[in-house]
């Protein structure tokens, strides 16, 4: 397609209005579904709290041995632990790596499968057969024991690497589902008349075909985020993954070390963390509600 | 002139061993250039699958087609792709032919830019402004900024049209196109694409079901009558409508219901010897009409298959037995 | 081809001037997230026993809605605003709109059947045919199995069905036409005395559509069937109907012996449809189209809704609504200028009845 640079710079201004604007009616269009834009506020909320929150609120280290296991009041939201430590203080800070595992696995996962499962779908013929070889051999990988025998040889304790590690595990089955998708699409009328118009292969993937499958794919992104969670909270959990800063997972990990969960007073210490990854994983769910309005112009109805 | 399409005893089959269909068998067919030439049949009959075959989107399983006298299957690139552009294809569902996820904009202007019709964007904004008033879809500049859901259905056919003549076709196949449009909105597609054959020296084949419609728009033109994958009948439309001579097409002639009281109650009804659609998996022997003609001969049309034949009132018939035969359709 | 067998005894009981169902001044009002769609403003309607009447019209009319309405099968979305369905029966009268929904339950199919267009999607894929008719029974609490099957094979029979084969069969396994028929039956199963049918033939071929046209016909004037026909075929009105309606954003426009729309129509939407629908039997004929599109229903045009599409449309036009007023022998009309819809015909007459006739015979 032809680019020329005076018509693109006449553009910028152009460009920064119409970003403002497509912004703008996303959010609208985001609030016609309410339970799905709570889950967006919720999502926003959450990741803020855990990006930004740590800034404010600083991690309580000190040892207070009279204040051990307190119950939750106005200076201790969530109570103390078996330390004396504000609870609430080690959720602020304890978001930030689980999330960033998880978005950099959904990432790594989403780019395969929609890469590959598109073009698969589409060439079909020997590029299909093999694309869809690996993708069974690598379904058939048992994750979890994987991993349990990786933590034995690397330790793996560096975020972006375990990230990219489930990212690279749990695309298979995006992958068979984005082809399958990809299949059904390329019979449609309005791609049988790109090829009429001959538009171009490239054009036809990822003009044509890819976004009508933006829910789909945005979809699979929000559910390998979450099942990355769940999967490092696992590990974390069950002591494979060495992480020393404090997380979510790492807190249900000595929550349960420290039989947190026999006692009245310190069940908070262990139920906080995971509410926090529920209600995390809850409002990244309800946000795809919202999330499907915005991408496929035919549900927003009374337009 | 030479014709701008000539089908060479064509034929495509789906499937294999015992799933194999024939859906177009043995296939003759010529149309001229400028002329609207209408493919009419029941579903099943292959008249979508012989158009997508014109169009280039689906290869002969046997037979030639020839493009302004050459074989397609045997141009090389750069003519092929020609060959390719200078046919479009209109579709029947106006909700699924155009991408739900672009603009009118975006719809008609990427194939402006991708093949140099138009060298900007602002180029390619006019240009695309010019074809929406060609189609009637005025005033142009409020439809560009739309999505397909915005729009009534006889307006996203107009847009089809609109993307389709964006490559300067020679060739539209318009695969009933105005089958899923409003009523009172068909007249004016179809004037429309008359319009377009008249202005632009666009040469249509249209296929439909609907034989009112297609004696309405291809009055000029011939209408080709399409069963089980052969052509049954063939001609100028006015013959093939007053004065048909296949039994298939007098039967339909006949079952068609008329918006008009008194014409549907004089018109002679024509009774079918069954009701039952043979399968395209099981095809009768023979005359694959048998089972069902009233002009039945046993010993000849369960054993030998008719071929089309030329008739001096116009056109041709498969049917030796009836072709020269007249019926009243109507009675006075 | 005529049953013999069949008892249809209580069609031809109720006394000539018996009026099954009558509609006064129904409204119905869809809610959506940009405002009130006014589906159905105001229609009267009255059917005669063994009447079939046909609502013609095109998207937005408001002709399906009304038929949903009559059987109480509109979305939750959508309500019954104003207006009163009447319903007699062997000298007793009910008030639809007032059942219960268990006598609702049964109003619908026993009383009056209503047959969707998409007769793939009204049956249960994976049920055969036989169970799904007497679970239709058995819902309406016809309990006795013989019975409803001796019923079944009966009306199979008369759709032009093998009946055995069918009843065995599961929906996939039959043609469009044959489900179509079959949905004819089912409806017919529990003696209703009105049925309601929603694009009888659309999306069927046209010897399939001629099946259903006969035998749509045969229950008509054979077994004096009171039956409302919706569509958008003006064809299939010219077959079937006694009276039109013609629908225009949600209220009747013409209402009419069928001949008498035809031949002298006196709307001129109806005048438009009959101008833009070709035959094919009548020669050739100069088809015109009705300029602009249908109205939207939520923010409706002052006055007539149609008078930005109408060649006749003056200021009164604008600034108020027509209503029905009497044209011709049982023949009305919603417009301030039928008489110019008259003279226009007197003008350029319709290519339509004897003269057509004469024009599309071989030469």
């Amino acid at each position: 397609m032809s680019n020329s640079t005076a018509a693109s710079a006449a553009n910028q201004t152009g460009l920064l209005s119409q970003i403002w604007g497509s912004i703008r009616t996303t959010l609208r269009l985001m609030s016609y579904n309410r339970v799905g834009f709570i889950g967006f506020i919720m999502v926003l909320l959450i990741v803020g709290l855990s990006f930004i929150g740590p800034e404010f609120i600083p991690l309580d280290t000190k040892t207070k041995v009279d204040q051990i296991y307190l119950p939750p009041s106005w200076e201790h939201p969530f109570g103390t632990d078996h330390q004396g430590r504000d609870i609430f203080s080690q959720i602020v800070h304890g978001g930030k790596d689980v999330i960033y595992v998880g978005v950099v696995a959904a990432v790594l996962s989403t780019l395969i499968a929609v890469t590959f499962g598109t073009l698969s779908g589409f060439s079909g013929g020997w590029v299909d057969t093999v694309i869809m070889t690996i993708t069974d051999i690598v379904l058939t990988i048992p994750r979890f024991p994987l991993l349990a025998v990786l933590a034995a040889f690397v330790t793996l304790n560096n975020l972006a690497f375990l990230g990219l590690l489930l990212g690279a595990l749990s695309w298979p089955t995006l992958l068979r589902a984005v082809r399958s998708q990809a299949l059904s699409l390329k019979e449609r009328d309005f791609v049988e008349a790109a090829r009429a118009l001959d538009l171009g292969t490239s054009h036809i993937i990822f003009r044509e075909i890819v976004p009508n499958m933006m829910t789909y794919i945005v979809i699979s992104f929000t559910l390998s985020m979450t099942a990355a969670v769940y999967a490092q909270v696992g590990l974390v959990f069950l002591g494979l993954v060495p992480i020393s800063a404090s997380n979510w997972g790492v807190m249900i990990n000595l929550a349960w070390v420290r039989g947190a969960i026999f006692y009245k007073d310190s069940l908070w210490y262990i139920m906080a963390p995971v509410l926090a990854i529920a209600l995390f994983q809850l409002s990244v769910i309800t946000l795809t509600r919202s999330l499907e309005l915005v991408f496929n112009p035919r549900l927003r109805s009374g337009e | 002139m030479a014709p701008i399409f000539e089908l060479r005893n064509v034929t495509k089959a789906f499937g294999a061993g015992k799933e194999r269909v024939i859906a177009v068998d043995s296939v003759d067919l010529t149309i001229e250039q400028g002329e609207i030439m209408c493919l009419v049949g029941e579903s099943g009959c292959g008249k979508s699958t012989t158009g997508r075959m014109v169009a280039g989107l689906l290869p002969p399983t046997s037979g030639q087609i020839l493009f302004k006298g050459q074989d397609i299957s045997k141009l090389d690139r750069e003519s092929y792709r020609a060959y390719r552009r200078a046919v479009q294809i209109v579709h029947q569902d106006p909700y699924a032919s155009l991408n739900p996820t672009h603009t009118v904009r975006e719809i008609i202007t990427a194939p402006l830019l991708r093949h140099k019709k138009a060298h900007s964007r602002a180029d390619a904004e006019k240009r695309a402004i010019e074809l929406l008033e060609i189609v009637d879809l005025t005033p142009a500049e409020d439809f560009m900024g739309k999505y397909p859901h915005q729009l009534s259905g006889g307006q996203r056919q107009r847009v089809s049209v609109a993307r389709a003549l964006t490559v300067e076709p020679e060739f539209i196949v318009a695969d009933e196109a105005v089958s899923m449009v409003d009523v009172s909105i068909r007249v004016s597609l179809l004037n429309m694409l008359s319009r377009l054959k008249n202005e632009f020296n666009v040469t249509f084949l249209f296929i439909t079901h609907d034989l009112a419609l297609a004696k309405y728009f291809a009055w000029e033109g011939r209408i080709s009558v399409m069963y089980l994958g052969r052509i049954v009948e063939e001609g100028p439309t006015p013959r093939v409508i007053t004065d048909s001579r296949h039994p298939y097409t007098q039967a339909l002639l006949s079952a068609v219901p008329e918006a008009d009281p008194e014409l549907a109650r004089r018109k002679r009804r024509m009774e079918l010897r069954s009701a039952d659609i043979p399968s395209l998996l099981d095809l009768p022997p023979g005359c694959t009409f048998h089972p069902r003609c009233p002009f039945f001969v046993e010993g000849q049309c369960d054993t030998l298959t008719p071929q089309l034949e030329p008739i001096p009132e116009g056109g041709r018939v498969a049917c030796p037995i009836r072709k020269s035969e007249r019926i009243e359709l109507i009675a006075l | 081809m005529a049953n013999d067998s069949m008892e249809w005894s209580f069609q031809t009981a109720q006394g000539k001037n018996h009026t099954p169902l009558s509609l006064e001044n129904v409204h119905v009002v869809y809610n959506i997230r940009r405002g009130e769609v006014q589906a159905v403003r105001g229609v009267d309607l009255e059917l005669h026993a063994g009447e079939s009447v046909a609502l013609i019209g095109e998207s937005g009319s408001g002709k399906t809605t009304l038929g949903l309405a009559i059987v109480r099968l509109l979305v939750k979305s959508a309500q019954i605003t104003q207006g009163k369905i009447t319903y007699r029966r062997d000298g007793r009268e009910v008030d639809v709109l007032s059942l219960k929904p268990k006598e609702m339950r049964e109003f619908r199919w026993k009383e009056c059947a209503m047959v969707f267009q998409s007769a793939l999607n009204a049956f249960n894929p994976v049920l055969r045919i036989w169970d799904q008719m007497l679970d239709t029974a058995r819902s309406h609490g016809w309990n006795d199995r013989q019975a409803v099957r001796q019923k079944s094979l009966e009306l199979l029979r008369f759709v032009q069905l093998d009946p055995e084969r069918v009843l065995n069969s599961y929906p996939h396994e039959l043609s469009g036409g044959m489900r179509q028929r079959v949905l004819l039956a089912l409806s017919l199963l529990l003696e209703p005395q009105v049925l309601i049918l929603d694009e009888p033939t659309t999306a069927l071929d046209i010897l399939t559509q001629r099946t259903i046209l006969d035998l749509l016909r045969q229950l008509k004037e054979e077994q004096h069937f009171t039956m409302i026909f919706i569509s958008h075929d003006l064809a299939v009105a010219a077959e079937l109907a006694d009276r039109i309606a013609t629908m225009y954003a949600g209220a009747v426009v013409e209402m009419g012996p069928t001949e008498e729309l035809f031949y002298n129509p006196r709307h001129p939407y109806t005048l438009g449809l009959i101008r833009a629908v070709p035959t094919v039997a009548g020669g050739f004929e100069e088809l015109f189209s009705i300029p602009g599109s249908p109205p939207d229903l939520i923010d409706l045009p002052s006055g007539c809704p149609f008078h930005p599409r109408c060649s006749f449309a003056t200021s009164r036009c604008r600034e108020e609504e027509p209503s029905l007023t009497q044209v011709g022998p049982d023949h009305y009309a919603a417009c301030w200028h039928w008489h110019d819809v008259e003279k226009e015909l007197e003008r350029t007459p319709l290519h339509r009845g004897v003269h057509a006739i004469q024009q599309g015979g071989a030469s």
